[in-house]
């Protein structure tokens, strides 16, 4: 017989006796080691800031990518292995481009978490591991601004405001503090780089930090490294 | 021998308006083959949601089979989504659902008729391999040719002389749509011998659906 | 419409031996023939509802070509006690569709789940074969007429469906050409009498029968009628109906 935790750890799709699946919770535990990255939901729109390590001053910052546009109204920000992040935005990329080819209409928010969910939880057919990445999907579509989370697990739950990767404890708990219904655009740009800049080891600047919104009027847009100095001249 | 088609045409028409606040559709309720009828109670609409009703005359079998795929689409998406296809989406997704059979087409003239998202009217018509065309007002089927000038001349006030003002859809009621398709399939049916028996009307707007229904001559 | 099958030419193509002398081989010289028409063939079948029920009627013969081949060969199939299929055109796809039907019912029976065939699931499946085959360019070379009691909406069921998978549902129907001859009479009866009764319906099936008789040479007088009321379908024994040709000495201008 099995007499230890460690002989369950084996096989990708066995549950121990505890009825647990100890590879997609090492997953979720490799995503604790990712930068962190958060999310916040407004009413106006959402807002998503996430940290880039730089590990070397030789390395070029524009080169690490955590934020990508899947959509015109969405934006994607992971934490995690960013190559396994990229497999799942492709994934995301094509439904929502699908979607608006048959049904000539945007993709909701959800409806992306989830086909990037299907992806994840089908881990066993398309990777021998389960994908070590959590993402924060942040979009408007006509159901208005809304944030969505997904773990390698697969489950994916709507959000006000929400942190994931090293920081994601601590930032959370911030976040939970500051956080109210009617909170201006600004006012969580704000909030989400300074919870930011609390939780990151290295000092904040424009490049060590991406920005991203999704507003109405401009949808999805990465902020450019002059605009992300903006912001951190507000938060001082 | 070595004739077999796999097409078939059983006539009919279909018709809609688009109102500001109201989609008019109508349909005739016969069913030909050659120079015999089927059936004399089959109407041409099919409701798809609370918001969008098809509406569809051509090869029969073809409109059968269409009409279940998008029954299915409708319910899937319910399940995919959580909510009913809007009717813009039910009218995008035509042209990939027709266009798929492009080398073996559905012999089909649909029009999807509806209210968006703040009860406007919508009307599109295709072709039978998809292509979508956006109209205030349309016909389609086998007395499209006898009516069409009708509606032109009544709701789009093209070669008008009248001195009575037209009224074009902005401003056309939805009572008054009602009296014009009709008249419409009246006309459709007094020459065309593969419409008749009866016309079903069916009125939307934001409070609920209405259907109406008269004879038509049925020689 | 459709040509009427040349039966010698079809035979020919049977039996010809290829041009270039081969006799067999695994590549035939010409592609795949699927039917291209029919063979052993049933004429007109109609179908009426009335107040409580519905009657369907078909004479008994089996034609090939001109030639009548079978002179007495059922055309009504009772699927259960609330459901039965009349046929018309290619005797052999009929059967093969019998047979599905048969198999279908065993199962369905096996199953014990109180799950049978209704008139509106048959008419429905017979639709997705028929439409399914003329898809391949494969047709089943058949006019149905399904009737019967639904149990579901506790009324009479009456629909027809045309080789193609063209099906639609009418108070009366009938096939090939009994809709130039018996469905204007069955029109007429229906409407005088929307209410009709199962004995007034009878006369009237069996009158359209006669109608047919008296202009279609592929008819004959033996016929089957069927008739479903609730929870019970009775296909009848073959029998005769009279008719009356003194008219006929009348009729004068076109011989």
């Amino acid at each position: 017989m099995f007499m230890s935790r460690s002989e369950y750890d084996r096989g990708i799709n066995t549950y121990s006796p505890e009825g647990r699946l100890f590879q997609v919770e090492y997953a979720i535990e490799a995503i604790k080691l990712g930068s962190t990255a958060i999310g916040i939901q407004t009413k106006e729109g959402c807002v998503l800031a996430v940290e880039k390590r730089i590990t070397s001053p030789l390395l070029e910052a524009s080169s690490i990518e955590k934020i990508w546009k899947v959509d015109e109204h969405i934006g994607c920000a992971v934490s995690g292995l960013i190559a396994d992040a990229r497999t799942l935005v492709d994934k995301a990329r094509v439904e929502a481009l699908s979607h608006w080819f048959n049904y000539n209409e945007r993709m909701s928010v959800e409806s992306v978490a989830q086909a990037v969910s299907n992806l994840a939880i089908g881990y066993g057919t398309t990777l021998s591991r389960p994908f070590g990445v959590a993402m924060l999907f942040a979009g408007i579509d006509h159901r208005k601004p809304q944030l969505w989370h997904m773990d390698p697990s697969g489950t994916f739950i709507q959000f006000d405001a929400k942190a994931i990767g090293s920081g994601s404890e601590g930032a959370q708990q911030s976040l939970q503090e500051v956080y109210n219904k009617d909170l201006t655009m600004q006012e969580a740009l704000k909030h989400a780089t300074t919870i930011l800049k609390q939780v990151m080891e290295e000092k904040i600047n424009s490049v060590n930090i991406e920005i991203a919104t999704v507003t109405p009027d401009r949808m999805y847009h990465l902020y450019t490294p002059a605009e992300v100095e903006e912001v951190l001249k507000t938060i001082t | 021998m070595g004739d077999f088609s796999p097409y078939d045409d059983n006539g009919g028409t279909v018709a809609a308006i688009a109102g500001q606040d109201y989609v008019l559709i109508a349909c005739d309720s016969r069913l030909s083959t050659g120079s015999t009828i089927l059936s004399r109670f089959t109407p041409k609409i099919y409701p798809l949601s609370k918001m969008t009703v098809f509406a569809c005359s051509g090869f029969h079998a073809d409109v059968l089979t269409l009409i279940k795929n998008l029954e299915v689409r409708m319910k899937l998406f319910i399940h995919e989504h959580g909510e009913e296809m809007s009717t813009k989406a039910v009218m995008a997704l035509m042209l990939p659902t027709l266009y798929g059979r492009r080398f073996f087409p559905f012999y089909v003239r649909p029009i999807v008729a509806g209210l968006d998202r703040d009860g406007k009217g919508l009307v599109a018509s295709y072709d039978p391999v998809g292509t979508p065309e956006f109209f205030d007002y349309v016909i389609q089927g086998s007395g499209e040719n006898l009516v069409h000038p009708f509606l032109h001349n009544q709701i789009g006030a093209k070669r008008t002389l009248s001195d009575v003002p037209v009224q074009a859809p902005p401003g056309l009621t939805l009572d008054k749509a009602v009296k014009l398709l009709k008249d419409a399939f009246l006309a459709a049916a007094e020459r065309d011998v593969y419409t008749g028996d009866t016309v079903t009307l069916v009125a939307m707007t934001a409070k609920g659906t209405e259907t109406m229904e008269y004879q038509l001559r049925r020689d | 419409m459709a040509h009427r099958y040349d039966i010698n030419s079809a035979l020919l193509r049977d039996l010809k031996v290829p041009l270039d002398g081969r006799t067999s081989s695994s590549h035939s010289a010409t592609p795949k023939q699927h039917s291209q028409g029919p063979s052993v063939s049933g004429t007109a079948v109609i179908g009426v509802a009335f107040k409580d029920g519905i009657v369907l009627a078909a004479d008994t013969v089996g034609s090939y070509g001109t030639l009548c081949k079978i002179r007495t060969v059922p055309r009504l199939l009772k699927v259960n006690k609330n459901t039965v299929l009349a046929m018309s055109g290619d005797y052999a796809d009929f059967q093969f569709i019998e047979q599905h039907i048969g198999k279908q019912s065993i199962r369905d029976f096996n199953s014990d789940d109180g799950y049978e065939w209704s008139p509106k699931s048959l008419h429905s499946w017979l639709t997705r074969v028929l439409y399914n085959a003329r898809s391949k360019i494969d047709p089943l070379w058949n006019s149905y007429v399904v009737g019967g009691y639904e149990t579901e909406t506790n009324r009479p069921y009456l629909g027809g469906l045309t080789m193609l998978g063209i099906s639609y549902t009418s108070p009366y129907v009938a096939t090939g050409f009994g809709r130039f001859i018996a469905q204007p009479f069955l029109a007429d009866q229906v409407e005088k009498n929307p209410e009709l009764d199962e004995k007034t319906a009878r006369v009237a099936a069996i009158h359209a029968l006669r109608l047919l008789y008296y202009r279609n040479r592929e008819s004959s007088n033996k016929y089957q009628l069927a008739v479903v009321t609730k929870d019970n379908a009775v296909v009848e024994p073959v029998k005769e109906f009279e008719t009356a040709w003194d008219t006929a000495l009348m009729i004068r201008g076109y011989d």
